[in-house]
């Protein structure tokens, strides 16, 4: 009987929120333009007006500026001179994801891993806007050892419509051998009915069968809202693994239209 | 002078890092574009980097891995085991397949190897560990991962990954980094497995590869 990994479940248990758009799936194209903006006086005014707004402390001297686009729109990442990483809604304004060395006020290091979620919250609440009113469940909370690279805590939220996992969503996550903290933060209106036409069963049979799936296969599968060009659609993704007889996984990911039942792309595992 | 500067223009420099990049093709996968862009990487931080895809042979990369400063994988793999289009490599010595177990910290010069496969930080019994055994045997720094990972995610953290590493940043941090990056374009519960990632090394992976140089 082949056991699905469990990081793995993991993941898909408390990761939830955000999935990849269809536009995305099939390849992975360079999405960050090269070319500093700089020189753009606006746009540097902007940045550094948001980096306070958000952070509640200036913006540290900007090393550079650069356009990247994100699963739901466009951001501008901005790295300075401390060291540190935003990237900044480019229609809203909002730090959707802040890489920064933490401060002696917020070190995470001797808290376990539900010690240290009270920290993780006063994050969120600061960055995320509407925290509390769009009524964010907790998914979980795991920690990853990365070996030499040390430990990650990670917390995760979001927002749910029915069954189905909105692109209403937040992390953070926690390097305690560095102080440091990666928050990444979404707000997005549902724009979309969330009750599938495709039964979850069926969805699992078509995700099977697109990977021409063995009998010991493992397949499980979540209900999500990922964008579609300027709207939303509803998509089963299925998870399915099985190993041959050197341990080698085959299968991988498939997103599956939970309207139609049209599959809408499929993602193999190295 | 002028002479001399205009003959040094027209003379391309030659590393004397080395740096080689796999990206072999499968029946349902090729992750050919994957390598050329981290040999592009590579070749920016100062490295004689090349990119070795379609079907790169297993015993030949092993044999060269032995020169390089800095080796990059994207494949599938397992517990213990890179696949290659003609053969393995695996951690341990089996008596069947090219390895990475020697006595003679045959990878002395390897700063960093970077293993982008499933399970290659796992434990084998027959197969060993790849990123362990690559620890053994010289290398500063070697990364695998525990559990599966998805293709397309796992081209974008290599884009990112050797971006940030371009960017002088320490191979913790590009790590971190380009896990963060994919979040934003996949969603952060959405990694593929990427997150899951595991540096082998004697240090803390706080070192750097750019400008390019060789393992310690």
């Amino acid at each position: 009987m082949t056991k699905i990994n469990l990081l793995k479940l993991i993941g898909i248990v408390i990761g939830l929120s955000l999935v990849l758009a269809c536009s995305v799936a099939a390849a992975a194209p360079d999405n960050h333009d090269s070319k500093s903006l700089l020189s753009n006086e606006p746009v540097v005014t902007s940045v550094k007006e948001n980096i306070q707004k958000y952070t509640g402390s200036p913006a540290d001297a900007i090393n550079d500026i650069s356009l990247m686009k994100t699963y739901t729109g466009e951001v501008y990442q901005v790295t300075t001179a401390a060291d540190n990483v935003f990237n900044i809604n480019v229609k809203t304004g909002r730090i959707e994801t802040a890489m920064i060395q933490t401060g002696a006020e917020n070190s995470v290091k001797g808290k376990d891993l539900s010690g240290m979620k009270t920290v993780a919250e006063a994050f969120v609440e600061k960055y995320y806007t509407n925290f509390s009113d769009k009524k964010m469940a907790f998914i979980g909370s795991q920690i990853i050892d990365h070996g030499a690279m040390g430990k990650e805590y990670v917390y995760s939220w979001n927002a749910k419509s029915g069954n189905a996992y909105t692109l209403s969503s937040a992390s953070v996550s926690f390097f305690p051998d560095d102080n440091r903290v990666y928050y990444h933060g979404t707000d997005r209106e549902l724009l979309i009915n969330t009750t599938p036409k495709v039964s979850q069963a069926d969805a699992q049979k078509t995700g099977e069968h697109a990977f021409a799936m063995g009998s010991a296969a493992e397949t499980q599968s979540q209900l999500f809202v990922i964008p579609s060009g300027d709207s939303q659609k509803l998509t089963w993704v299925v998870d399915t693994v099985e190993y041959d007889k050197l341990g080698i996984a085959h299968g991988g990911s498939v997103n599956i239209d939970a309207i139609s039942g049209e599959v809408l792309s499929t993602n193999p595992f190295n | 002078m002028a002479l001399l500067l205009a003959a040094m223009a027209m003379v391309p420099m030659v590393s004397a890092y080395q740096a080689s990049s796999y990206g072999p093709l499968y029946s349902n996968l090729d992750t050919a574009a994957v390598a050329q862009n981290a040999q592009g990487e590579l070749s920016s931080m100062g490295y004689a980097s090349t990119a070795y895809t379609g079907s790169p042979g297993a015993s030949n990369a092993l044999t060269r891995m032995s020169s390089d400063n800095v080796f990059f994988f994207d494949g599938h793999g397992g517990a213990g085991l890179l696949e290659f289009p003609d053969s393995f490599i695996t951690g341990k010595d089996t008596g069947i397949y090219p390895h990475l177990q020697s006595s003679n910290g045959q990878l002395a010069d390897v700063v960093l190897a970077v293993y982008m496969a499933c399970n290659t930080a796992v434990l084998s019994d027959t197969y060993g560990n790849v990123a362990y055994q690559s620890l053994v045997e010289g290398v500063d720094m070697s990364v695998g991962w525990t559990g599966t990972i998805n293709s397309a995610q796992s081209e974008y953290w290599s884009q990112r990954f050797w971006y940030w590493l371009d960017e002088r940043c320490s191979v913790k941090i590009a790590a971190q980094r380009a896990t963060s990056d994919l979040g934003d374009l996949y969603g952060t519960g959405n990694l593929g497995g990427m997150n899951n990632y595991v540096c082998r090394s004697n240090g803390n992976c706080a070192m750097t590869i750019d400008p390019a140089r060789a393992g310690d």
